[in-house]
């Protein structure tokens, strides 16, 4: 689009002038004016009456009942005291700080000039410094943080009860407390210009050592066929929307909606007619895309085709695991990774940082164009959603972060679900083997590995049997749809809702 | 400032006013109290309007930025206010007339980029006159102006294979 063209749509956009009977609010100006620089001339007794009127309420006010903790507005977070220090700490300040968090709200990332350690009053505060795993505190627990550490998250672990501790911290004389993450983080570059939003009909990759445009904790989709295992990394998927690919056992298309943060993998077939997709619209705050074969348009966010010749089929979901490349790479050294177009790599570094902030649980409202919302979790909490038969379940990460190892049935089928906090990555699973339901729990903190009550066996985290009686045994695996809460709810209305609580009663 | 001169300015300049503000927020009870409190600021201090510095419009565009900034920062309390989170996202293509879409598109921009379009594009003030509104130098302004373009060909491209049909 040249400029001539984008002037012309952009004079499409026409803006009102100001309401004709539209007049100056001089009065209100003036009146408040006079607040500071006015006169007032009163008789005498009008005066005396108004300051006995006003003497009068005051006591009255003095004299009632004070609000109790409870009636007042939440408490607010801040320094309540603040001491310098002497002799061998001479330089720094000792600082009392009182922390209260309202559920769903959560502190961005940052960093303290000091070691820190807290008390927790009331409530269960998550914790977790460097991206370690969350821990949760209770009240009557403590925290400590080493000086330098990168607090990566702080909020209520409790949906409906707000949290309340207090925290002494020693920094430099009349430093400020936090120190926002992003001004320590990487060095800002100046930003590259935006690469036309098309899908990769011909994709070319790199192998993992090739990968330096890659960090570890850089988010991707991850498929395996054979003996082959491809990464498409998130901060690059999101700038095409579609990759097409061809795997021994048939072509895909990998696909992410940047809006909501929905990450598939999809056989690139239907009824025998390979597919090539290509970015379209937006419905629902989510990605449409358009095959070139027959002008179809697919929702990307469930495959369904929505309009065109090939209206009411759906895409089949291809296994695929939303994971790091630290992880993936530690359990597939030789995968191939998607090589980014000349002019993408370079915007990977602010999208990577967008993708990661979302995977975290934010307290944004749902973006413009989603439809009705299900308001039961934060329009962009991630959940991994699962469908099977007609019942559709939600699990949020953060319930998936606590509970790790979740046995459920689902649509009648017994399900394993591992989430591994680490990485967030989450697998799920046909609990059957050799005609047998297993009941799995975590052999690991970590997840990586967990256990069947049932004969005793280890399986890492991805259902493959690795010692005991049922050892060389592979479970079958199920596809989850990670993404935000926002687009799964709207696409699978009554959505049941999966809590770690009731796990764990 | 006499009340004459202060219902010229008005007169004058309250319709550029309330279009920036309508363009960047997208409302017109928003734009109306935004126009409201930018010659309420002026009535208060009229001493800060520097003619030496700029022209009025300018000078009161820039008020209306301030306040439309606040505006926004109310409403996307937990997005940064920054013109590096600047890919913006694809728009709705299905609702509205071209009109509405490039509205969209115009608005989906990062707020510091979306604000120079509307100055320099809608509004029809030059790069100097927009550094000093939105109080930036004029290669910040430039070359958030060409980011601004660079992401709305992108937004707009399927919009120019539909135009025919949807005009």
């Amino acid at each position: 689009m040249d400029d001539q063209e984008l002037n012309q749509l952009l004079r499409e956009w026409k803006a009102p002038n100001a309401p004709p009977d539209m007049r100056p609010r001089r009065a209100r100006g003036s009146r408040l004016r006079w607040l500071v620089s006015g006169t007032l001339l009163v008789p005498v007794p009008v005066a005396l009456a108004a300051l006995l009127l006003i003497a009068l309420w005051t006591a009255a006010t003095r004299l009632g009942p004070m609000p109790t903790r409870e009636e007042s507005a939440p408490r607010r977070s801040g320094e309540i005291a603040r001491y310098p220090l002497t002799g061998a700490l001479a330089g720094y300040d000792a600082v009392l700080v009182e922390l209260n968090f309202q559920p769903g709200v959560s502190v961005p990332e940052h960093r303290h000039p000091g070691p820190i350690i807290g008390y927790v009053v009331n409530g269960r505060m998550r914790t977790a410094i460097n991206h370690q795993p969350d821990q949760i505190v209770p009240a009557g627990g403590t925290f400590f943080e080493p000086h330098g550490a990168l607090h990566t998250s702080f909020s209520s672990a409790e949906p409906d009860t707000p949290v309340h501790a207090v925290a002494v911290l020693v920094v430099p004389n009349g430093s400020p407390l936090t120190e926002r993450a992003a001004a320590t983080r990487e060095p800002q570059t100046p930003q590259a210009p935006p690469m036309p939003y098309t899908a990769i009909h011909h994709p070319e990759f790199v192998a993992a050592s090739e990968a330096a445009f890659l960090q570890d904790d850089d988010i991707l989709l991850g498929v395996t066929s054979g003996h082959v295992a491809k990464a498409y990394p998130a901060g690059d998927l999101s700038q095409h929307g579609s990759v097409f690919d061809e795997l021994p056992d048939g072509p895909i298309s990998v696909t992410w909606c940047g809006v909501c943060n929905t990450g598939l993998v999809f056989r690139a077939e239907v009824k025998g007619r390979t597919l090539h997709f290509q970015y379209d619209r937006m419905v629902a705050a989510n990605e449409v895309q358009k095959d070139l074969e027959t002008g179809t348009s697919w929702q990307q966010a469930t495959g369904e085709a929505i309009d065109g010749p090939l209206k009411g089929t759906r895409l089949t979901l291809y296994p695929a695991v939303r994971t790091t490349w630290a992880e993936w790479r530690k359990r597939y050294p030789h995968t191939l990774v998607l090589k980014p177009m000349p002019g993408y790599a370079e915007l990977m570094p602010s999208r990577r940082r967008r993708i990661k902030d979302v995977t975290r649980v934010g307290p944004e409202g749902a973006p413009k164009g989603a439809l009705a919302l299900d308001t039961r979790l934060p329009a962009r909490e991630t959940v991994a959603g699962l469908e099977v038969g007609r019942e559709t379940v939600a699990y949020p990460f953060s319930e998936l972060r606590i509970a790790r190892v979740v046995n459920d049935r689902v649509g009648g089928l017994p399900i394993l679900i591992v989430h591994q906090p680490s990485s967030d990555t989450t697998t799920a699973f046909d609990a059957r083997a050799n005609g047998k339901i297993l009941t799995f729990q975590t052999a690991t903190d970590d997840a990586s590995s967990v256990i069947d009550l049932e004969t005793r066996s280890t399986w890492n985290a991805y259902g493959l049997c690795l010692e005991g009686p049922l050892k060389g045994t592979q479970l079958k695996h199920v596809t989850l749809v990670p993404q935000f809460w926002f687009a799964w709810s709207q696409f699978h209305q009554g959505t049941r809702i999966f809590t770690a609580l009731k796990e764990k009663s | 400032m006499t009340d004459a001169e202060f219902q010229t300015a008005f007169d004058q300049h309250k319709d550029a006013v309330y279009r920036f503000a309508w363009r960047m927020s997208g409302s017109a009870a928003a734009a109306e109290d935004i126009t409201q409190n930018v010659f309420v600021s002026l009535l208060r201090y009229p001493e800060r309007f520097d003619p030496a510095r700029g022209t009025a419009r300018v000078f009161l565009l820039g008020i209306a930025r301030n306040l439309a900034l606040k505006h926004w920062r109310t409403e996307h309390r937990f997005e940064p206010l920054d013109d590096e989170a600047m890919v913006a996202e694809p728009v709705d293509l299905d609702r509205g007339q071209v009109g509405d879409i490039v509205g969209r598109a115009v608005r989906a921009l990062p707020p510091l980029q979306c604000e120079v379009v509307i100055l320099v594009e809608y509004e029809g003030l030059t790069l100097a006159e927009a550094a000093r509104a939105v109080d930036a130098d004029v290669g910040t302004v430039k070359s958030r102006l060409h980011r601004a373009r660079e992401n709305l060909r992108r937004t707009l491209a399927p919009l120019r294979s539909r135009q025919p049909t949807t005009t």
